[in-house]
């Protein structure tokens, strides 16, 4: 008889964990706040799920409400998933449940921010992902013009997208410009072959090559939240190309502890299915007002591209040239992009 | 004849019942009402607390969806499909069973807080064990989801999923037949064959009788997903909680010290892996912010030991098969995907 009446008590409070769980989810959708922690993709399974679990919650319910003579038939379909009779390890597997439970409820839902972009470790080279150490070729470092030149070439030439013939003539301009000659930009050389020129590719990186010629024509690069991480790719892959032109990006502030006080990050979380597998990736970004913006503010930056060197690394900086605080966006992250490079660049 | 005692027995319990639902329905009401009604900014001052937080909530959340499906499909399989037909479906031969195996991802693609539900069913039912174990290591990775994921995530390196499935593939058919010729004993725990007799009650007649009088195989499919969920998801929660603490209080980049060198780089993933338990879906994109820092090889290993066996799976393992076969397959996955990602780092990448 006791025993049937602890199953009455089991069965209370799976109730109570499962209602809690769909109650919470029908909180976070409620406040809007469910993208803070999951991919949107996921929501609708999600908000399933939290119906199911209430569904099953009733019906624990009608279990814990029946008489015991109900009860004790069921109890006894539970076959392999008997409860254990000890109580402090029934007060322990509850306790697993209730606990995030309790801390979700309890707790007010945050945007992440700086404190999770230090922990995981901010990404202010986002091209390195796409540059492997070993196979394809290293990014051309820093040169006098005259070297310059040489490395494109040398470039062009390793890959093999360019038909030989046209490789040539591309050559030959290179040299003839380097000498003095001609300018490159005098139009005698088809504006193609001089975007090839500037944007060399191999087989790895033709996506980001193209998404950077397309981004080249534009006066003002808008690093849209739909292609967050592919823009910011590009252009720091070929980032010598875009130094001087203007950028327009928005995020958060983000800053670490050997950053010059006229240095801050302009920073976004990019999430893939939910915040444990978040990343910070960022631009690093000098404006003389740096120090008034407070750590996870959040901005609407237009800057101009250049270069310096953080903690030894060579990286794209923006020069702030206008900045507009701004609320944090109702969906905060930024996602990876599983769609057609070319549709990210507006005509 | 209706006696005191009885009518005492029926007016509490309709006070009982009369009370849980105000209780239910005033809880429902205030909440719509203000949702936001416990929360307190106690905790959320605390450093890495925050992080902590949203790191636990959005493992659960992710992972709730796939657990209840695989408990869902388990539980109906339980009630609704024969043993024979399983039988029937994996071939005879080991080597063929163990190749289909590791194939059935496809049709089911779930990560593992999905697959291990299912599996332990199937076991239960009369699939082979060395066919389920493949179908559990190389089903997380072996799927139209994670292959597209990877693809996205490796936009610029595209051998690298090839390599990713292959070694999976390749990894789990091996440790398929190993358990095939060493494996002899039952590894289930509680196994719903010896469940019955364990508990001391003659479960068998009274399920039956009680099947035939209520006619519920759905209650019984109901009873059944109820009790997975709470059996899998305290290991699943369990194996969140270690991840989440480890994800919002130790900074990556001292865990990528560790280890860069040629070999310990494969060692250091495994432990990365493991630790991290991201989903399969996600975790390429993961391990792309990491190809500047570490070998193309080193980070195949990641992305085959990660799904296989990680902290959260682990755990839910531990829930379904017997402590010393987890170690077994967890030994085995070790050895064998770095030996794998170094052989394909020399020769492939």
């Amino acid at each position: 008889m006791h025993e049937h009446k602890s199953m009455g008590i089991h069965y209370l409070i799976r109730a109570g964990i499962l209602a809690g769980f769909s109650f919470y989810v029908v909180k976070l959708v409620k406040m809007d706040k469910l993208q803070y922690y999951i991919v949107p993709k996921m929501i609708p399974y999600v908000k399933i799920t939290s119906v199911v679990l209430f569904l099953l919650a009733i019906y624990y319910i009608y279990l814990a409400l029946q008489g015991t003579h109900k009860e004790q038939e069921a109890a006894e379909c539970d076959c392999g998933h008997a409860p254990s009779s000890s109580i402090s390890k029934n007060i322990l597997m509850y306790g697993v449940f209730i606990v995030p439970l309790m801390l979700g409820f309890m707790m007010p839902d945050k945007i992440m921010g700086s404190e999770v972009a230090a922990v995981k470790g901010m990404n202010l080279n986002a091209s390195s992902n796409q540059t492997p150490p070993m196979p394809s070729p290293p990014p051309t470092p820093v040169m006098e013009d005259e070297e310059q030149e040489d490395s494109f070439v040398a470039i062009i030439k390793e890959n093999s997208l360019i038909p030989e013939d046209r490789l040539s003539a591309i050559e030959e301009r290179l040299q003839e410009s380097v000498a003095g000659n001609i300018d490159l930009t005098d139009g005698s050389l088809s504006a193609e072959d001089e975007l090839d020129a500037l944007f060399p590719t191999d087989a790895y990186t033709e996506e980001y090559g193209a998404l950077g010629k397309k981004l080249y024509q534009k006066e003002l690069i808008p690093v849209i939240e739909e292609g967050f991480l592919e823009i910011i790719t590009a252009v720091d892959l070929y980032r010598q190309n875009f130094a001087g032109k203007k950028l327009e990006i928005s995020g958060f502030v983000y800053r670490e502890q050997n950053m010059a006080s006229n240095q801050f990050v302009i920073s976004r979380m990019a999430m893939t299915c939910c915040a444990a597998d978040s990343m910070p990736y960022g631009i690093l970004v000098e404006s003389s007002r740096a120090a008034s913006y407070a750590e996870d503010a959040w901005m609407k930056l237009t800057g101009i591209i250049g270069q310096t060197e953080y903690d030894g690394v060579e990286i794209m900086r923006l020069e702030a040239l206008k900045i507009e605080m701004i609320e944090a966006p109702n969906d905060p992250y930024v996602y990876p992009y599983f769609g057609d490079f070319s549709d990210l660049v507006p005509e | 004849m209706i006696t005191k005692k009885e009518v005492e027995l029926a007016s509490t319990s309709t006070w009982k019942i009369n009370a849980t639902f105000i209780f239910v329905i005033a809880l429902i009401i205030i909440f719509a009402v203000y949702p936001d009604l416990f929360t307190t900014n106690v905790l959320a001052n605390v450093q890495g607390m925050n992080t902590f937080k949203t790191m636990l909530i959005s493992i659960v959340l992710e992972a709730m969806p796939f657990l209840l499906l695989g408990v869902i499909v388990s539980s109906l399989m339980q009630v609704y499909i024969p043993e024979q037909w399983i039988k029937r479906f994996i071939p005879k031969n080991p080597i063929l069973g163990v190749l289909v195996a590791s194939f059935l991802g496809i049709l089911f693609p779930v990560c593992e807080c999905g697959l291990i539900p299912v599996v332990r069913r199937l076991i239960a039912k009369g699939m082979p064990l060395y066919a389920g174990v493949a179908f559990f290591l190389a089903g997380p990775i072996v799927n139209p989801v994670v292959y597209s994921a990877t693809l996205v995530a490796f936009r610029t390196n595209p051998d690298m999923v090839y390599a990713r499935m292959g070694l999976a593939v390749a990894v789990a058919a091996c440790i398929g037949l190993i358990i095939y010729m060493f494996v002899k004993r039952d590894p289930l725990k509680d196994s719903p064959h010896s469940a019955h007799v364990q508990h001391g009650h003659a479960h068998h007649s009274h399920r039956h009788t009680h099947r035939t009088k209520k006619g519920g195989k759905l209650q019984e499919a109901i009873q059944h997903g109820g009790a997975e969920f709470f059996d899998m998801g305290k290991y699943l929660i369990l194996g969140s909680f270690i991840t989440a603490l480890i994800q919002a209080f130790i900074p990556r980049s001292e865990l990528i010290g560790i280890g860069q060198g040629e070999y310990t780089s494969h060692l250091f993933m495994i432990g990365f892996a493991y630790i991290l338990s991201l989903c399969s879906t996600a975790d390429a994109f993961v391990a792309a912010s990491f190809v500047s820092t570490f070998s193309a090889g080193s980070l195949l290993t990641f992305l085959v030991f990660g799904p296989m066996i990680d902290l959260k799976g682990t755990l839910m393992l531990l829930s379904a098969f017997k402590a010393r076969f987890v170690i077994l397959l967890i030994v085995l996955v070790a050895i064998m995907v770095p030996i794998g990602a170094l052989i394909i780092g020399r020769f492939y990448f």
